[in-house]
């Protein structure tokens, strides 16, 4: 649906409303839609809203091949609260820029950046499956595969020792194998019938914006770390 | 250590903490930083014994919360001198206290491969501190709605001390996530819940910052208080009640 907006059509897309919105509150900070649109009240009344919806993700069940109420997160509205938000985020950077606010800056920018990127780059992610079994060559092979037990038979650990462009890469839960920034593999199921698995799955995760939203999710933790030893914040 | 003992060291724990609610500051900080640490020693020899992080089921994390609820409650007596506060943390802490001790829910000893990773003490520990400093200012915006005297400036240091530890377990999750499950955010039922209550927070904070000081904003300020301290406790253990529980990627 959302097809014709992968890259590079969605960073265009993006960096035009930037400027835009920069731009504009740069040049015209007296103007009363620069002042509407990166004003605190716009802010509560908006993130009023997101709670609103995030309640009602929180109490009616959620799936992702379900319409309306029941993927609230793919409806029109909600996408719009999205970036509206994100249009107030970035005139309320833009609009303070160059003030000596380290910790609002981060906290701010920082959320603008994971949330930009988690949006913008939807139509550029995708998820893939692939089933390795033992012997069976390709650009991929599975050469071993490690699996312990819990005493009530549930999984303590596993492990598969998979041979990827020509070298042998380990991949645990927790520990994908990273092939590129923003390529990951997954390591997803594997063959429980026997004690040496025969099989695994893998799962490629392909999400280019990735070091994006690491970056805004890194600048939100600095953040937070001022905000426990700077404190409150001063009141007009 | 294993789990029978739990009873005996929390009994002398709570008797410290309730003394120490009765008497001069200097001997009430004395005992309750007693009490503390004899519930701390609890928590250090079980985990001992148990051979991981006690931070798994929801037992475990109440074993958490009644400390960091007290600690909370005795730093903020320490800060502002607000007695009550450490008597009403105690209220709260034995009541995590008795759950444990008549429904522990601590018996699985298991610690599944998603779970073991070293963001997994961190990130539990961060939100669980941040639940008892965010309970703390819920405490505060009671009394503020109850009485005349203004608690708001005491609650705003607490909501933005627990904002910051609730905003780092809320990233740090995420970036926990992605290595385990391949994505930052997933909308899940608990991560759900975690943004509702982290929305509670920052709206209170933006209104305490841009509307105009009187008793209606403090009135408002007070009610979101009171809704954040349900949003963590949805989001803590109230998502496990949800129909849709079943399917989270947190249900351990």
């Amino acid at each position: 649906m959302y097809g014709f907006l992968k890259f590079p059509v969605n960073l265009a897309l993006l960096l035009c409303c930037c400027i835009l919105l920069w731009v504009l509150q740069r040049e015209k900070p007296g103007w009363g839609l620069s002042r509407f649109l990166a004003s605190g009240k716009l802010s509560t009344a908006l993130l009023g809203l997101f709670l609103a919806a995030c309640l009602l993700m929180g109490l009616i069940p959620q799936s992702a091949e379900g319409e309306g109420l029941h993927c609230i997160r793919r409806t029109p509205w909600f996408i719009g609260i999205y970036i509206m938000l994100l249009t107030n985020l970035w005139c309320v950077v833009a609009s303070r820029f160059g003030r000596k606010r380290l910790r609002f800056t981060l906290n701010h920018a920082g959320l603008f950046l994971a949330m930009a990127a988690g949006l913008a780059g939807v139509p550029d992610e995708s998820v893939s499956r692939i089933r390795l079994e033992r012997g069976a060559e390709g650009n991929m092979e599975l050469l071993d595969f490690v699996a312990e037990y819990h005493d009530n038979g549930t999984p303590r650990h596993y492990e598969a020792s998979v041979l990827i462009d020509g070298k042998v890469r380990k991949i645990s839960v927790n520990h994908p194998f990273r092939r590129f920034p923003g390529d990951d593999l997954y390591l997803v199921d594997y063959d429980r019938s026997q004690p040496q698995a025969a099989w695994c799955t893998l799962e490629r995760v392909r999400q280019p914006w990735k070091p994006v939203i690491w970056l805004g999710i890194v600048m939100m933790m600095l953040g937070s770390v001022l905000m426990f030893t700077q404190g409150a914040a001063k009141k007009k | 250590m294993n789990w029978s003992i739990f009873p005996y060291f929390a009994a002398v724990s709570v008797l410290l903490w309730a003394a120490g609610c009765f008497l001069p500051r200097r001997k009430a900080v004395i005992l309750m930083g007693t009490g503390l640490l004899v519930y701390a020693a609890f928590i250090v020899l079980y985990w001992a014994g148990l051979g991981r992080p006690p931070l798994r089921t929801t037992g475990e994390t109440r074993l958490w919360y009644s400390f960091f609820m007290m600690l909370s409650g005795l730093l903020t007596y320490l800060r502002w001198d607000y007695r009550w506060v450490p008597a009403f943390s105690l209220v709260v802490a034995t009541v995590f206290i008795c759950l444990n001790v008549f429904k522990p829910e601590i018996h699985d000893e298991t610690l599944m491969p998603a779970l073991q990773s070293w963001w997994f003490v961190p990130h539990v520990a961060v939100y669980i501190f941040s639940y008892s400093v965010l309970g703390c200012a819920f405490l505060f915006g009671c009394a503020e709605l109850a009485g005349r005297r203004s608690f708001l400036d005491a609650a705003d240091t607490l909501v933005y001390i627990g904002l910051a530890f609730l905003s780092l377990g809320m990233l740090s999750g995420s970036l926990w996530a992605k290595q385990a499950w391949g994505d930052f955010w997933t909308w899940d039922l608990k991560e759900t819940w975690a943004a509702v209550t982290w929305c509670i927070y920052l709206i209170y904070i933006h209104i305490r910052l841009s509307f105009k000081p009187g008793r209606k904003r403090d009135v408002c300020c007070c009610l979101l208080l009171i809704l954040g301290f349900a949003g963590l406790q949805m989001c803590w253990w109230g998502v496990n009640l949800l129909p849709a529980a079943s399917s989270s990627l947190h249900a351990y």
